[in-house]
Parts: C-alpha cells; sequence; structure tokens
C-alpha cells in the first residue's frame, strides 16, 4: 500500500508491489469510479484492444462517459446511515 | 493550382494582353473589378466546399469505416480516404490562396480607377482634352509676357514615374500647361501601377498551379508553402496590417467576432500561422489555421536538409499522426493552438476544448525541451495523462502542453551553454502570460477555473509570468514540479494566494536540489546538469533553502502546499521526469489532476506506510 486518500468526496487508494505492479482505485466526479491497473513494461510495445464482446454500453463517439445516474439505497449518498452501517 | 484567370494569357485581367506598354487609360477604366472579385467568390466557394468535404472524410466517414470495421480491405479504404482528405485540403488551402490574389487585384485596380476618374472629372472641369494615349490638350491662356496676348495651348505628356522628372524652373507661363501636365501625370501614374499590379498578379495566378495528377506530394506542399508567401506578400494592401497583433487579446476577440465570413475565410487562408498563433482567438479558429499551417511548415521543412529541420520534422509528422488518429469514446479531442518552427520550434496542444472547459490547465515544460520528438511524444502524454486524469474528478476539463518559448538546451555541457541564465524565463514568461490572458478571453465561462503547471526550468518560466502586471489572468492555482526554484522566495509572491500553490519535489530529483546537497547525485547525473550552475542567477543569498533561481519552493519557508510524491529512482535524471505519469507515480499524478479540476484543497494524501 504507497498511499490513500480518505477524502469523503474523491476517496483513493494506491499499492504497488516490489516488482513495480501496481493497483489504483479512484472514485472521480459524481460518484464514477476508476480503476487501474499496471504491470512494469520493460520495452514500450502496443497494447490491443480487449477482443471480448463489452457487456456495457461503449458510448461510442462520446467524448465524456456519463456519470453513474442509478439510484441506489445502499450505496449512493443520502442513503441513510444505517444502511451503511449494515455492510 | 491553374487559374482560369490566369490560364494562357500573360494578364491577370481579362481584355488587356499583358505587357504594361499597350495599356491604355480607357482600357483601365472599363475593368470590370466585380467580375474579379465574383471569380474570387466562386474560388471561395470551392474552398469551402473542399474544406467540408475534408471534415466530413475525418470527423464522420473515417471514425464510422474505423469502428465498423476491420480488416485489409478497411484499411485499404482508411488509406485511400485518408489521401482523399489530404486532396481536399490542397484544394481548400489553393483555391483560398487564388481567391485572395483575385480580391487583392481588384482592390489594387479600383485603387487606380479611382485614382484615374479622378483624373478625368477635373479634365472634364477644366475642359481640357484627354486623348487615348494619355496625353492632354489644353487651349490658349494667360497672358504673354510681350504682348499681352493669351498664350498658345498645347498638348502635355504624362510622365508615369513621379520624380523622375525634375521641375524645369522655366516654369510655362500659360496656366492651362501646368494643370493639363498634373492630370496627364496622374493617368500615367495610374495607368503604369495598374499595369504594374496586372504583370504581378498574373505571375502569382500562373504559380499556382499543382502537379499533375492526383497525389499530393510532400513537394506540393513545400510548394504551396511559397505560394501563401507570394500571396501574403502581394495582399499587403489588401488584407493590410489589420491582423491586431498590438491589441489585448480580448481586443482580438471582439475584432475577430467582428469580421464577416468571408474575411475570416480570407484570414485563415492567407494568414494561418498569424491566426493560429493569436492569443485571444478562439480554441477552434486556432485549431482549423495550425491544422492548415502544419501542412505548410511541413512542406516548408522538407525543403531544407538539415538536422535542425529534421528534429522538428519527425515531432511535426508525429503531431500530425497524433491528430489525425482519431479518439476514442471518453477521451479528450485534441487541438493543435499553436505551432511554428522558430527557434527550437513552438507547439501547443491542449486536450480537450479549452474555450468549452471550466476547468483550463495549461503545462510548461523546462530544461532541454524542444520541438523534436520527445516533445511530441512525452511532453503531450504528459498534458494528456492529466487532461484524463483530471477528467475523472470533473469532465469540463482542458490540459495544455505549452511550448512557446525557448526553453535552455543543456544537452552538450558547459561548451555549447546558449543558456542565458533567467532571460529564457522572462521571455517566456511574458509570452505565456499572454497565452494565458487569450484562454481566460476566449473561454466560454465567465470565471473559469485556471491553472499554471511548472516542470523544471518552466516553473521559473511560470514564476516569471506571474511577475507582470500583477499575476497571470484568471490563474486560481499553481502547480511546480521538479522546480529549480522560481525567481521569489514566498508562495504568495506568485498572486494567487499561498493556499493555491502547490510543489511536488522528488527526494532523489537532482534539479531540486543544490550542488552542495545533491552533488554525488550530480556527479551520477553527469553532464546535463553539470553547468547548472551557470544558471544559478536568482540564487544570491546563500541560505540554506535556497535553489538555483531563489528559495526553494519545496521547503517550509516558502510556504507552498507539497503534495506526496514518488522519491524516485536513485542517482537518476528519471526521478525528475515522472511526476505526471500516471504509472510511475500515479499519487503524483492524481494529485496535479486534482487541483486541475479545482479540487487542490483535498489534495492531503497521506503516507501510508
Amino acid at each position: 500500500m504507497t498511499a490513500i486518500n480518505n477524502d469523503v468526496d474523491f476517496p483513493a487508494i494506491y499499492a504497488r508491489t516490489q516488482d513495480g505492479f501496481s493497483v489504483r482505485l479512484r472514485i472521480g466526479g459524481k460518484g464514477q469510479a476508476f480503476f487501474q491497473v499496471d504491470t512494469p513494461c520493460v520495452q514500450e510495445s502496443e497494447v490491443l484492444d480487449s477482443t471480448s464482446q463489452a457487456t456495457a454500453p461503449l458510448y461510442e463517439g462520446m467524448e465524456l462517459i456519463p456519470r453513474p445516474n442509478i439510484h441506489s439505497d445502499f450505496w449512493s449518498a443520502g442513503a441513510s446511515e444505517e444502511a451503511g452501517g449494515r455492510s | 493550382m491553374s487559374g482560369r484567370n490566369g490560364g494562357r494569357r500573360q494578364s491577370a485581367v481579362s481584355g488587356w494582353d499583358g505587357a504594361g506598354s499597350t495599356l491604355t487609360w480607357a482600357a483601365l477604366r472599363e475593368v470590370k473589378c466585380a467580375e474579379l472579385e465574383e471569380a474570387a467568390d466562386g474560388w471561395g466557394r470551392t474552398s469551402n466546399r473542399a474544406d467540408a468535404a475534408r471534415d466530413r472524410i475525418e470527423s464522420r466517414l473515417l471514425p464510422g469505416l474505423r469502428g465498423t470495421q476491420k480488416g485489409e480491405a478497411a484499411e485499404a479504404a482508411t488509406r485511400r480516404l485518408r489521401g482523399l482528405g489530404t486532396n481536399f485540403q490542397y484544394i481548400y488551402t489553393e483555391c483560398g490562396l487564388l481567391r485572395t490574389t483575385l480580391n487583392s487585384l481588384a482592390h489594387e485596380i479600383k485603387t487606380q480607377q479611382r485614382v484615374l476618374q479622378g483624373a478625368l472629372d477635373e479634365a472634364a472641369a477644366l475642359r481640357l482634352t484627354v486623348h487615348a494615349d494619355g496625353s492632354v490638350t489644353y487651349p490658349a491662356g494667360g497672358e504673354g509676357l510681350v504682348d499681352g496676348k493669351p498664350l498658345p495651348g498645347g498638348t502635355a505628356s504624362g510622365v508615369p514615374n513621379p520624380g523622375m522628372v525634375a521641375p524645369s524652373g522655366l516654369v510655362a507661363p500659360n496656366p492651362n500647361a501646368g494643370r493639363a501636365q498634373d492630370i496627364a501625370d496622374r493617368v500615367a501614374q495610374a495607368v503604369r501601377a495598374a499595369a504594374d499590379a496586372d504583370w504581378r498578379y498574373a505571375r502569382i495566378l500562373r504559380s499556382l498551379k499543382a502537379q499533375e495528377g492526383l497525389g499530393v506530394s510532400t513537394a506540393t506542399w513545400t510548394d504551396a508553402a511559397s505560394d501563401a508567401e507570394a500571396v501574403r506578400q502581394a495582399a499587403r494592401g489588401y488584407l493590410k496590417d489589420a491582423v491586431p497583433h498590438d491589441a489585448s487579446p480580448a481586443e482580438r476577440k471582439a475584432w475577430w467576432a467582428g469580421l464577416t465570413d468571408e474575411q475570416r475565410e480570407e484570414y485563415l487562408a492567407v494568414y494561418p500561422d498569424q491566426i493560429g498563433n493569436l492569443d485571444g482567438i478562439p480554441a477552434l479558429v486556432r485549431d482549423a489555421a495550425n491544422r492548415d499551417n502544419l501542412q505548410l511548415l511541413i512542406g516548408k521543412l522538407e525543403g531544407r536538409n538539415d538536422g535542425d529541420a529534421e528534429t522538428k520534422l519527425a515531432a511535426l509528422r508525429e503531431i500530425d499522426r497524433q491528430l489525425r488518429a482519431g479518439t476514442k469514446p471518453g477521451e479528450p479531442p485534441m487541438y493543435l493552438l499553436g505551432i511554428g518552427d522558430q527557434g527550437n520550434g513552438r507547439a501547443i496542444v491542449s486536450y480537450g476544448n479549452p474555450d468549452a472547459a471550466r476547468n483550463v490547465a495549461a503545462y510548461v515544460p523546462g530544461l532541454n525541451t524542444s520541438l523534436d520528438m520527445e516533445f511530441a511524444r512525452g511532453d503531450l502524454k504528459r498534458a494528456r495523462d492529466t487532461a484524463m486524469a483530471a477528467r475523472e474528478i470533473d469532465g469540463e476539463t482542458a490540459a495544455i502542453a505549452w511550448l512557446g518559448y525557448d526553453a535552455p538546451q543543456l544537452l552538450d555541457g558547459i561548451s555549447s551553454l546558449d543558456v542565458a541564465g533567467t532571460e529564457r524565463a522572462e521571455t517566456g514568461g511574458r509570452a505565456f502570460h499572454g497565452f494565458m490572458s487569450g484562454l481566460a478571453a476566449s473561454n466560454d465561462h465567465d470565471e473559469p477555473h485556471m491553472t499554471a503547471i511548472g516542470h523544471s526550468y518552466g516553473s521559473r518560466t511560470v514564476g516569471a509570468a506571474t511577475q507582470y502586471e500583477g499575476g497571470i489572468p484568471e490563474v486560481d492555482d499553481i502547480v511546480l514540479v521538479g522546480s529549480p526554484g522560481v525567481g521569489v522566495d514566498r508562495a504568495e509572491d506568485l498572486h494567487v494566494g499561498k493556499d493555491h500553490v502547490f510543489v511536488g519535489a522528488a527526494k532523489n530529483d537532482v534539479v531540486t536540489h543544490l550542488p552542495s546537497l545533491g552533488s554525488g547525485m550530480l556527479e551520477v547525473a553527469g553532464k546535463p546538469f553539470g553547468p547548472m550552475g551557470e544558471l544559478a542567477v536568482d540564487a544570491v543569498r546563500g541560505g540554506d533553502d535556497d535553489l538555483w533561481f531563489g528559495r526553494n519552493p519545496a521547503s517550509e519557508g516558502f510556504g507552498a502546499r507539497r503534495f506526496v510524491v514518488d522519491p524516485g529512482p536513485p542517482f537518476s535524471l528519471d526521478a525528475h521526469s515522472q511526476y505526471f505519469d500516471p504509472e510511475l507515480d500515479t499519487e503524483s499524478a492524481d494529485s496535479i489532476a486534482m487541483i486541475v479540476a479545482g479540487e487542490g484543497h483535498k489534495v492531503k494524501q497521506e503516507s501510508a506506510e
């Protein structure tokens, strides 16, 4: 674990192994989550696009991916403390 | 590009057969300039259609093809379409030049027609006769000195070159003679000037030709670059010095907004380099102008065969490649806000539209930066990474890589040292100040959130920019990374409030240490930073906190907010260059992004040891 930002709006957590494998989870604007995994690269190389079928919309041609727009009583902002406490 | 009006004739104006000697004032009077202007409009329409066609290929057909088709056929189609797009762009450029050439010709001919008409009207009023050859007959008049009788009339021939014939001193006493001579001279001069314009424009129109075939080779672009130069020389009187170089960014914005569509198109066709690099002009206009200018620059540098041209060419081609590559969903599009080959080269690239964005950040690179492959890949990536990470926080964000000055080059050690201490930072700082003022003026929001980011010597440049007119206009936050000092001793002297100055300094970054502290590192680092001592003009106090350019911004005494950065690999230069890297120093990159997105007060990453 290299760093933690325990900010209320934009929490983030960073971890890295000795060899340089790293993971990062950050919550961005309006609750959008960003997950990033990196491997150490010996040599610069092309990374191909995923060939598997997407299970979510690809938002073709959109500059900005829409922020989360589904309300969850449990996860969304404004959920009661009690609901949060049960987790 | 072969102009119909150029054609086989020697004259640019139809009806004349060229050589000035046969042009008569009657022919000059009859020239229908409206026809020339109509022809210009026609070329303008062709130019616009070509531009629209290129746009359709690049923004609709190509992305559509890439998004839906795979395989060799699709690749071949993509290649052909790209070629077609280039053809359209070339048509756009050359037809635009033709249009301005014709308008400019009409402008000059009309000016001479007015001179001619003025002379003819005066002749009519004085009852003097203007003959077909331009000579003017005057009647008897005045009084003879001897007999008091009217002096005989005569004929005056015009002198086309004023100043060539000195007044004889023997003034003809017939008062009509002087008036006739004056009119004859004006007629002759108008005809001469018109013939001269005709000759000049005929030459330009003849040179606006394309090579045979459909391929638009680099040689063709080299040719287009010189075409633009020729048209520009000729059109100086027509489009004049109207480009408001000395005005404020807000005034320039107003100037541009006040032009008609036709005028804008002509400026874009003839002066893409000036419009494209003019602070205060809307980002989309600058981008359009610079994309054309990029092709012209590539053409121009192709014509040279030296190392400097090759280095810049490689960078320009790489930028061109990225501009054409298109963006995937969720990625910020690229805008070319500036490009040039002067000095070490210029390039300003924005990721995200800086006029539409609520958060705008500009990054000033430092030591050893120039328009080369490393800039085109590495420095642009820094701006792009910053835009991507900041957009996680706030989608309405644009980040810019700003190479708008000659940064110090220390690659070859002390012998080739072309560093002038803080001079480059001062010159660059003034340019950066102007650029940021331009962004503030062209931004759509009343109060955009703006961030200035300085890396390495670039932080000294940002420091210099803050010292003009009480700070950089509209800039709210300042980020300094890998800084050798910024030329001031306290964060508040940067004029954004000390809580809005953020500093990242890696433990193993040789630039953020003085030789006395980091001598071991400097020895290992070797030449590149050997001559850093030559830069140390601001460091005069010799205190513990001092760096090359005044107090260390990462020191307690400076009073800025320091965010967590990775110490970087020990004893290497890499520690100086990973602040923006989302893989090598994610925490630092995310902190910069957070500040850029206007959430700097939330930057408080703690070590999790």
